[in-house]
């Protein structure tokens, strides 16, 4: 793959996941698996078997799906959610205040790609895959919906996926399959999770 | 029936059974018959399986070794009983589904010759665990999160040591690169084992989540992460009591017993209390296997086994309680004992299991382990003896205000006989456990040497 290929779609990624923090609608976080593991596997296609780059977007396709039911296809008055999606924490500061805390991640992700690099992993993937650890565990330790906390945990996902796949790792269709699988099983799991529930009855 | 895609085929079709079934119908007693004979026939079929032969399910190459025949069949009796007990005390088809979904994609895993697949397959059954442990309340779900949050993590990094033992393959040399594989490795299993500062997760869900869930978390994916990780690190001389390896793991078993035992004495409830009970059990298992031995390995097994014996008669006792209590009925004498002496018993028993009582089954691991280490580590014996005073104080104060108090107030406990039939059982399993435990030390560490041997 050329090189400006790969940075394009390493700065659309880099700006896809950084969306999540500072977009508060959840239709676009129940969107976004399917644009980024679109392009999370258009990264990994020249290292990875044939066919990932197209078995990951169906992946993104069936989890984005998946969260969108979940956004809608359940009423909201009939209990209660798992957060209780209101303005909290960093999500009260304004979306210029999260866009410097983005920002302060991402010198922080470039800095640690460049002195403390994962084993013999290039710059460019490298940084990736700090940067969807980084967010993901945002988005995981400050949720906004269940949706978001779920695409957290994606995200986190791909990212071991990218590192994987740029390590040379000898992966198998097996691999690929359930890869997909243990995706589309995060998806059913967040979309359960984000069924209202009762207080206290746990 | 010869082919042992049967494992993964039976409890596919007995949950699809289930689902169809009318909701009236699957309500009543017969999902947990029939959760029962699923287990009772994958044990059988495992017991009499040929070891060593290879078998092909769809490419991917499976193989019962005794290794895996041991480990499944521990799982099998585990989730067999949870099923059947939590299915009795709860009625819910969900939890069926959940048990019988882990159980399928547990088989593959661990009959799976692939061990990046047999990695996979087990962080696709913590996901379905999730389903289990989030029950239906708010907190619960909050802890289901936190348990696939800590699984992702655990993993990925072993997911990602595999392409690192490749590499290392070829750079022998490379020093930097066996650091990494380490903490990668010992990563994967101290999430999975909850050893302290990684245990939060056994701790949320224990406190918050579904007894059945949390049963089965600590059951099924430590034992065959454990499983994963002899496998991975005996396939590789130089990672097989690797210095820095063993180094990791006696802190972390160090940490565990601490920090278990420190959790257990300020618990506020229960299911906390019962949960870091096990996160100080799990530091033993640590230990042993710190030492890369055959002794070591067999009481590392050992202690798998009673943990996960541990949780089911704690879980089920604190269900039983939790939803006996809750009935309307008045106590029903029935011919065995009265549903709150079971529960109460089976429960302090689990407890005093856990924190490796005398005459119990949890004594004979530390036991063992300090002979080993208090040459080692001069300090081990005090604190060993620190964490379990800590531990009976805090498994005292939960027995009190648990089972004591509600019963002094005339609180009734009603159960259904089956399931106090089983709790006693198991409960008397694990007294003659205790009383007797060469029966199974000894078969366990013969499967040790053999294996050492074997490779």
């Amino acid at each position: 793959m050329p090189a400006i290929v790969q940075d394009a779609i390493t700065i659309a990624m880099m700006a896809g996941t950084g969306s999540l923090f500072l977009v508060k609608d959840p239709r676009w976080a129940a969107s976004a698996p399917f644009f980024l593991f679109l392009l999370g596997g258009l990264f990994v296609a020249s290292s990875a078997l044939p066919g990932t780059a197209l078995t990951l977007a169906l992946t993104g396709a069936v989890v984005s799906s998946i969260l969108w039911l979940s956004d809608y296809g359940l009423p909201s008055d009939r209990g209660q959610r798992l957060f209780d999606e209101t303005d909290w924490g960093l999500w009260g500061l304004g979306a210029v205040f999260r866009l410097s805390v983005l920002l302060m991640a991402l010198a922080g992700v470039y800095g640690l790609a460049l002195t403390a690099p994962f084993v013999e992993l290039p710059f460019i993937p490298n940084a990736l895959w700090y940067w969807l650890l980084a967010i993901g565990a945002l988005l995981i330790s400050h949720p906004r919906y269940t949706v978001s906390a779920g695409v957290g945990l994606l995200l986190v996902h791909l990212g071991f996926y990218v590192a994987f796949s740029f390590l040379g790792g000898n992966s198998s269709y097996w691999f690929l399959a359930l890869h997909s699988l243990v995706d589309i099983t995060i998806a059913l799991a967040v979309a359960y999770l984000a069924v209202p529930v009762t207080e206290a009855t746990g | 029936m010869n082919h042992p895609g049967v494992l993964f085929l039976a409890p596919v079709l007995a949950a699809a059974l289930l689902l169809l079934l009318p909701r009236r119908i699957a309500g009543y007693a017969w999902p947990p018959v029939l959760v029962a004979l699923v287990s009772l026939f994958e044990i059988r079929w495992l017991l009499g399986a040929p070891p060593g032969i290879a078998w092909s399910l769809w490419g991917l190459e499976l193989r019962v070794v005794a290794f895996n025949r041991w480990a499944l069949a521990l799982i099998y009796v585990v989730l067999g009983l949870a099923l059947v007990i939590h299915g009795r005390l709860h009625s819910e088809r969900g939890l069926f589904l959940v048990g019988l979904t882990v159980q399928s994609s547990i088989s593959l895993a661990l009959l799976s010759s692939d061990l990046l697949v047999q990695a996979s397959l087990i962080v696709a059954s913590a996901i379905a665990i999730a389903f289990g442990v989030s029950g239906r309340g708010r907190p619960a779900g909050h802890s289901a999160l936190c348990y696939l949050a800590f699984m992702m993590v655990g993993g990925g990094s072993v997911t990602l040591a595999f392409p690192l033992i490749q590499t290392y393959a070829l750079a022998p040399d490379n020093v930097s690169l066996v650091r990494v594989i380490v903490v990668l490795v010992a990563l994967a299993l101290a999430i999975a084992t909850a050893a302290v500062p990684l245990h939060f997760w056994l701790d949320w869900i224990g406190a918050h989540g579904h007894r059945l869930g949390v049963t089965i978390a600590t059951a099924v994916v430590p034992t065959s992460t454990l499983v994963l990780f002899i496998a991975l690190t005996r396939g590789q001389s130089w990672l097989w009591g690797n210095d820095e390896l063993v180094t990791v793991l006696v802190y972390l078993g160090l940490l565990s017993i601490a920090g278990g035992a420190l959790a257990v004495a300020l618990a506020d409830r229960p299911g906390r209390l019962a949960a870091n009970l096990l996160v100080l059990q799990g530091g033993y298992i640590l230990l042993a296997m710190s030492t890369f031995s055959e002794s070591g390995l067999a009481l590392a097994l050992w202690q798998t086994m009673v943990r996960s014996w541990g949780a089911l008669l704690m879980f089920g006792c604190l269900a039983a309680a939790e939803v006996g209590q809750g009935r309307r009925k008045a106590e029903k004498r029935t011919w065995l004992v009265s549903g709150a002496s079971v529960a109460a018993v089976g429960f302090g028993l689990g407890g005093l299991m856990a924190l490796g009582a005398p005459l119990t089954p949890g004594f004979v691991a530390p036991w063992l382990v300090r002979q080993g280490f208090t040459a080692m580590v001069p300090w081990f014996d005090g604190l060993a003896l620190l964490a379990s005073g800590l531990a009976y104080l805090g498994l005292a104060k939960g027995f009190y205000f648990t089972f004591w108090v509600p019963l002094k107030a005339g609180k009734a406990i009603t159960l259904p006989v089956d399931a106090q039939v089983l709790l006693t059982a198991m409960a008397a399993a694990a007294v003659v456990l205790g009383l007797f435990p060469r029966s199974l030390l000894e078969p366990l560490y013969r499967l040790s040497v053999a294996f050492l041997a074997a490779k």
